[in-house]
């Protein structure tokens, strides 16, 4: 009996959709795809805001892996024994080491004349790189906006962060000290540990990565130098996976290998803070709470048609019911109208979330203060999405079917 | 077979209550092709709907084949009607969106007939009223006459036990109706299919083995009909 009120309900449907009028039918499609676009992309361009500097976080910073000085200590110990294994470890497309440490940058002092007038100067972390080796994981000469980038051997030159810069600081806020006409090719001090040395500004690089836009960062040999450090441990080491490759397998090799004794050795995402993934959850909560004001709106629309629809068959409905259809295939009916709606509004709309806005967006990142804001579309979120749209259509398309079916027979037929 | 004992029929308006059947007896034999015949108001339409179990009496037993209808759940009505009774309605109540063989096939396929089966009788209902060749046309390709005729053929492919129509002429020109009058005699003569006909108009209601006529509510006469007649 079922299978026959099946049958039955997709003949009528079907046909009621085949000759509904071509505008109408396209209107509601159209809305069922603002409406599933609307739930995908609105949670995805507010979720995309954090995600987008998460994403910068690792593609600047951290890179897929990283592995960090573990707390007390001064650096990594037995740097060169990582080094030496992250080569053999399948997986590994390129790493590049770090040391760091804290100094005092000072301009300005050639042209200060009055010793009671405040110093020009920032706290801030230098950082020793290897050029090659950093732009390869990181991309760092693609942030270099004045100046040039380092090179390997060049020594006495140093790129300053753009957020250690007065210059730069309508970009970032001014609560920050600055230093005052900082240029490639002004000579700046660095003090850390007693000892001072003067460097020139190679290069400014600007990024909405703090750890790229408030550092100092020059070659390995200087930065041994500068600090007086005897050994070539270091205090950071960013790993890139292959494409297609899971970092945490990559992860899991190095713990395995007993690389975690001696450093902290976490994935890029392990190391954001609570605070972060806190917003992120908040993000997506006010997306579906945005998105789903869309999907009440799409369900009166739906509920709206399927009404007009049926109170305007209300004769058919009663003649169907009085020639021995249940009213159970002429709800499937409407039912079903509704659902092919949205399956195929849903389809253009995934078919433009997927073809055309994700890439977009990752090609054009939205441009935030904080970060490049992307479009997060997880496929999983979407089918959720799919489902959640997908059952309330059904509601939408059921309801208003079940309360004009439910009249009395003979009152529809004749109209009363 | 129907037997009709003490029928009646009233809708209530507030404190008004309207009296439209009043004590009907009545015996149609399996067969027979009935006709009811009445001034407007007289209750014809609403004898016929209760009779066809569109409609639940105030009071009376409807007992069709033996079966006492007033024991049924709404289900067991719509069941019924589907599997038992058949329905031409006075404005041919078709579906537009459907084809002439699409408006047969659907109670067919709710009786669980399977698609070919379905199809083939359709085409077999719609060749008895002479429109086997019009099974593609929508409704609305089609002329009153034979739409009326179409809606003949969907009730027929369900084989009903009793064909019910309500002024099935009613909306038609005199050639039109004369058409579906004798569409009807011959499933009457060649099947022996029983028919209760309402109908406002003597020259059809002559066709029908037997006419009662209707006066507010209550059976005012009855007349035979001779095979001459016919």
């Amino acid at each position: 009996m079922l299978g026959n009120t099946l049958r039955v309900g997709l003949l009528l449907g079907w046909r009621q959709i085949r000759y509904a009028s071509l505008w109408t039918t396209a209107l509601i499609i159209f809305v069922m795809m603002l409406t599933f676009m609307n739930l995908v992309v609105v949670t995805g361009i507010l979720v995309g805001l954090i995600e987008g500097s998460v994403k910068a976080y690792r593609d600047q910073y951290t890179g897929d892996i990283f592995i960090s000085t573990p707390a007390g200590e001064e650096y990594i110990k037995n740097t060169n024994e990582i080094i030496s294994v992250l080569p053999s470890l399948p997986g590994i497309a390129a790493y590049t080491v770090r040391s760091t440490t804290g100094v005092t940058v000072e301009a300005n002092y050639r042209t200060r004349r009055d010793p009671l007038e405040l110093r020009d100067s920032v706290g801030t972390r230098v950082t020793s790189i290897d050029p090659i080796a950093e732009d390869i994981v990181t991309g760092l000469s693609g942030f270099v906006v004045e100046g040039e980038y380092l090179e390997p051997g060049r020594e006495g030159e140093i790129l300053i962060g753009a957020n250690l810069l007065d210059q730069y600081a309508p970009d970032f806020g001014e609560g920050f000290d600055t230093l005052d006409d900082v240029h490639p090719g002004t000579r700046v001090r660095l003090s850390a540990g007693g000892k001072t040395k003067e460097y020139i500004v190679r290069g400014v690089v600007n990024s909405k990565v703090d750890e790229t836009s408030r550092r100092i960062f020059m070659v390995e040999s200087d930065f041994l130098r500068f600090i007086g450090r005897t050994n070539l441990n270091v205090n950071e080491i960013a790993i890139r996976v292959q494409p297609a490759v899971d970092p945490q397998m990559v992860k899991a090799n190095l713990v395995a290998s007993g690389l975690g004794r001696q450093a902290v050795i976490r994935l890029s995402r392990e190391g954001l803070p609570q605070a972060l993934e806190d917003i992120i959850a908040t993000f997506a909560f006010l997306g579906n709470l945005i998105s789903s004001i869309g999907l009440v709106v799409a369900s009166i629309t739906i509920f709206i048609v399927v009404f007009v629809n049926a109170i305007t068959r209300r004769k058919y409905i009663g003649i169907l019911k009085g020639i021995g259809i249940s009213p159970l295939a002429i709800e499937l009916s409407y039912v079903f109208q509704s659902v092919v709606y949205a399956v195929i509004g849903s389809a253009i709309a995934v078919v433009i979330i997927y073809g055309a806005l994700v890439p977009w967006f990752l090609a054009h990142p939205l441009d935030f203060p904080f970060s490049d804001g992307i479009l997060v579309a997880p496929v999983g979120g979407t089918v959720i999405r799919l489902v959640i749209l997908m059952f309330s259509t059904i509601i939408a398309g059921y309801v208003p079917a079940w309360l004009i079916i439910k009249k009395n027979t003979l009152d529809s037929i004749l109209g009363r | 077979m129907i037997e009709v004992t003490d029928l009646t029929k009233n809708y209530t308006t507030g404190p008004v209550v309207t009296k439209v059947l009043q004590g009907i007896n009545l015996f149609v034999p399996s067969g027979e092709f009935l006709s009811i015949m009445g001034k407007s108001g007289a209750g014809k339409s609403t004898l016929l709907y209760q009779m066809s179990l569109l409609d639940l009496p105030s009071s009376g037993r409807i007992i069709i084949d033996g079966v006492n209808t007033a024991d049924f759940s709404d289900k067991a009505r719509m069941n019924f009607r589907l599997n038992r009774l058949g329905y031409v309605f006075q404005d041919y109540a078709l579906l537009p969106e459907l084809s002439a063989v699409e408006n047969v096939i659907v109670p067919l396929l709710m009786q669980g007939l399977n698609k070919v089966d379905a199809y083939a009788r359709s085409i077999e209902a719609l060749d008895a009223v002479g429109l086997a060749h019009r099974h593609d046309n929508r409704p609305s390709q089609l002329s009153g006459g034979e739409q009326q005729r179409v809606s003949i053929s969907r009730a027929i492919a369900q084989k009903p036990d009793i064909l019910f129509a309500d002024e099935p002429t009613a909306n038609l020109d005199s050639t039109s109706g004369q058409a579906v009058i004798e569409v009807m005699n011959k499933l009457h003569a060649e099947r022996g299919q029983t028919i209760v006909m309402v109908t406002h108009e003597l020259e059809y209601a002559r066709e029908a083995d037997r006419i009662i006529y209707l006066e507010d509510g209550q059976i005012s006469g009855e007349e035979k009909q001779s095979a001459a007649n016919h």
